[in-house]
Order: structure tokens, then sequence, then C-alpha cells
């Protein structure tokens, strides 16, 4: 990033320009804000809220951002972790699940009933970890964001998200061979 | 169980959902743009981009650096360099905080006068009026082939925001500043910052912009008591000057009425210019500014105040044709 268009970018954002592609920035950005609810909070209406929540506050303040998109995507991922805060401190109950996965069309019920089945048992042991693990796994594999930006989010570093990370994956492989097993 | 599988349970948001909300953001996107009562872009809008630069943490520094006084109002504005890999640190710490970057030292701000989205007007007097800034100046005459392209009014408001010393020493910590002290005694003082209303003129002639901003200065009132200089020098180390040369230019700056305009020295240069007999600064970038597919452009601004009124003309015309068009405001 030229330290031209971010110096000016903010003090230049009195103008009206529009160089940013909002469209590309958008269809980038969904799926990993919207996948980081389903990991964190659970799937159904309850993450399309919180997503839209999400976007709908970063838009608001776009022209912050207007000339860095890079920043912008750390930035939303970092409203999207505090709208899931604020939405389990509304409701006060760290234990439960929203509902239940969406029903996509045009999928065969039977592929589509197994998957589901995964996702909800995923969700059942992703609801016994503590919240910063469960957090490690919904910026890592909801939000497909790499070591060093979830360190960066998380004010870790690399390395000990690395190591981390190994241990949530080893904790919930065993609570699903222990989940299969009963 | 594996990173496979925990990977593969992603799903693409439904089609119908991805629509809608993207038409929403569509709306906010035209609409114009609301600025929350937020202490950096409030004071970037009414003193006319004075914080040029990377000024994240140096306004909240900068501000509480008024504690001894009871009010500040600009008068002047100065020029600082700062290095750009300071500006890149203090870039990351302002994205991780997400927040406004005087957030870096205030919390709990309470709001005492919500502006409002700003509003258009179809002629400069109507905005002058309502922004009550009779004799509001305008460019005369208008550079060959510029027409008029928005006249917008930002309203005015008011703030109350409470320091937090201990985000300034994380912010101190992460830059590695660990010979500053931060003064005792500030941490929880309230400071009351009120920006008038502001009146943006736009002009363009299809290739170029132009804007002039005009405001009444804002005002920041403080609690008495803290060590300004001290606090001014710990603003200065936080923009990546050293120890020796932040305490001399510390004792240098008259902080009550000069804003401080940090510049970063690989991509902007600046130099005191003189309109109609007032002081003034003028920023230039030294890099052309390329969104993607664009053709980039340098930019400058130049920024002054007639007593109470601050005024700042910018634009991607080259430095001299800005200082002409600042010269002929009337």
């Amino acid at each position: 990033m030229a330290i031209g268009d971010m110096v000016f970018g903010r003090s230049w954002a009195l103008h009206p320009a529009r160089e940013a592609d909002w469209d590309a920035l958008y269809a980038d950005q969904l799926p990993r804000v919207y996948n980081y609810f389903r990991y964190r909070i659970g799937s159904g209406p309850v993450a399309e809220d919180l997503t839209s929540q999400t976007f709908e506050k970063a838009w608001t303040a776009r022209h912050r951002y207007r000339r860095d998109l890079a920043a912008f995507s750390t930035w939303l991922m970092t409203i999207a972790r505090n709208v899931a805060t604020d939405h389990y401190r509304r409701r006060r109950d760290h234990a439960s699940l929203e509902a239940a996965e969406h029903v996509a069309g045009g999928e065969d019920p039977e592929a589509l009933a197994v998957r589901r089945e995964a996702y909800e048992r995923l969700l059942r042991l992703l609801i016994t970890l503590p919240e910063r693990d469960r957090e490690l796994v919904s910026l890592k594999y909801g939000a497909g964001l790499t070591n060093r930006d979830i360190a960066r989010q998380l004010r870790l570093t690399e390395t000990n998200v690395g190591t981390l990370l190994h241990r949530v994956v080893q904790k919930l492989r065993a609570g699903w061979d222990s989940e299969g097993a009963s | 169980m594996d990173d496979r599988f925990l990977h593969d349970q992603r799903r693409e948001p439904e089609p119908g959902f991805a629509r809608s909300l993207r038409e929403r953001l569509r709306g906010l996107e035209e609409a114009p743009e609301a600025r929350g009562f937020r202490l950096h872009p409030a004071l970037i809008t009414a003193m006319a981009a004075g914080l040029v630069a990377v000024a994240f943490t140096f306004p909240a520094v900068r501000v509480a650096a008024q504690g001894a006084l009871d009010l500040f109002r600009v008068r002047s504005f100065a020029a600082i360099e700062i290095d750009e890999s300071r500006i890149e640190q203090l870039k990351k710490l302002n994205d991780e905080v997400n927040r406004d970057p005087a957030m870096m030292l205030f919390d709990q701000q309470q709001v005492l006068q919500e502006p409002g989205p700003p509003t258009e007007y179809p002629s400069a007097d109507l905005a002058a009026s309502a922004a009550g800034l009779p004799g509001l100046r305008r460019p005369q005459p208008l550079p060959a082939g510029f027409n008029v392209e928005q006249i917008v009014v930002s309203h005015p408001g008011a703030a109350k925001l409470t320091v937090r010393t201990e985000t300034l020493r994380h912010v101190l910590e992460m830059l590695d500043l660990r010979d500053v002290q931060v003064p005792q005694g500030f941490d929880g003082q309230s400071i009351t910052v009120h920006m008038p209303a502001s009146v943006r003129q736009s002009f363009t002639n299809g290739s170029q912009q132009l804007t002039v901003l005009e405001a009444n200065s804002p005002e920041v009132t403080l609690p008495p008591g803290a060590d300004l200089q001290k606090l001014g020098e710990v603003g200065l180390r936080v923009l990546g000057l050293d120890r020796d040369e932040a305490r001399r230019v510390a004792s240098s700056i008259d902080w009550k009425n000069t804003l401080l305009v940090p510049v970063p020295t690989s991509a902007a240069s600046f130099r005191q210019v003189e309109v109609n007999g007032h002081k003034g600064l003028l920023v230039r970038s030294t890099r052309e500014m390329a969104p993607e597919g664009k053709r980039g452009k340098r930019r400058a601004m130049v920024m002054w105040t007639e007593g109470e009124r601050v005024l700042v003309v910018q634009g991607d015309l080259a430095p001299d044709e800005l200082l002409e068009v600042a010269q002929s405001l009337r």
C-alpha cells in the first residue's frame, strides 16, 4: 500500500471518490464473515443477522478504508468479533447454539443430511470449548484466516496461535471419537 | 476429524440472503457519508484535514496535551515530519483497535450533541446560512473550466471523552517506547470537544477536483493541571521523534493554539505559505496516488486560519495553482 494512499486517502476522504470495488470486496468477504459466525455462534437466521450487522457497520464507515481494502478486511473481521461478543453479552447464554443449519435447495437430500449431521455434531463439540478456543477455530476454519492474521486479531504470537490450534483440534478429535464410540 | 474436515464445514451464504444484504449495502454506498461524532473524523472535517497523515494516535495525544488549558482553539498549523515505518506501526495499531483512533487514549465517549448526517445545499449562501458562517469564502473567480459539484454542511456536534492512560501505555508498549512515562493524574479526567458546523464546497472540471472547506475552530475544553509540555512530548515520541528532539520541539510549540500536522517524509512535503497576509501550511503529496486501474494524481492542500475561521483548500491541482485558489477566496 502506498503511503500516499493511506495518508491522502484519509484526508481526501472529503472527496466523493469511489475507487474501491465494493462488489468484489463484498463477494470476497461475505463467506468469511458468514462462516465465522457459523462456527462461532451457529447457523441459521442468527448467523445471517450478525453477518448483516457486521457489514452494515463496516459500510457505514467505509470512507475510512476507501483506498485501503487490505486494512478494511482486517477491520471487518474485528467488527465481526465485536458483534459476536455483543451478541453473547446480550443473550448471556454462552452455552447454547443457534438454530440448525439452513437447508440449501438443489442438493441430494441424503448427502445434505450427512453434511448437516456432521456440522451439527461439530457444533456440539465447539460448544464445549472455552471461548478463546472456539474463537480460534472460528477464525481459522470459519473465516479462513492465516495464523498470522489470527495472531494480529488475538494479540498472540503466530507460533502461539499454531500451538493453540493444534491443541484445540486434538481436543475436538478426541471429543469426536468419544462421541462416535458412545 | 482433521483440518480438512474442519474447513469442509464452511458453506456459501444463501444466495437470497447475499443478494438482499448487498442491496442494503448499496443503499448505504449511495447515501451521503454519515459521520458519527467521533473525534478524529470530526477534527478532519472541521479542521479541514489539518490532521493529515497518520494522525491516528497523535490527535488524541495532542488534544490531551491541552490538559493544562481551559480551552484550545486552532490558530495556526505547523508541520512535523514523520517516518514511514512509524506510519506503518501506527496504522497497524489503529487496525487492531477497531475504534476511533482517538480511542487509543480516550474511553467512555458521551455524545452531547449528535451532528446527524451532512446536508447538501443548492447554493453557498444557503449553506453559509445553515452553518452560521456569514461571509463564507468562495473562489473568485473559479479556475477556468471548474463548476460547483456539491455544497455540503456538516452540522455541529459535541462529545465528552474520558482519558484512559492504560490504553496509551499499551500504544507506547507496542511502539517499544519503554522509556516514555505517561504523566500521572490524568487517568479518568474528561475533555469536551465542540465541533462547529462546517461547509464543504466541491468543484470539478471533469478531470480535476477542488474542495474548499470552512469552519469556525473547534473548541476543546480540558481539565486543568496536566503537564502540557510533557504530554506534547509523549505525543511527539509516538510520532517517532527521538527523546531529545521531542523535548526540544515540545518546548518550542505554542500548544494552546497550534495544530500539528504530521507529514510523512517519504510521501509528502510541506512548506509555509502566506494566504492574503495569513500564515498557512501547504502540504503536497510527492507520490502519485494511483487507485487500481486508474491514473494516479498528486494532491495538495493549503490550510490556514483567519481569526476564528479555519480554512482549507485541497485538490489535485498543482500546488501553486491551489495556492492561487486559496488567495482568491473572498
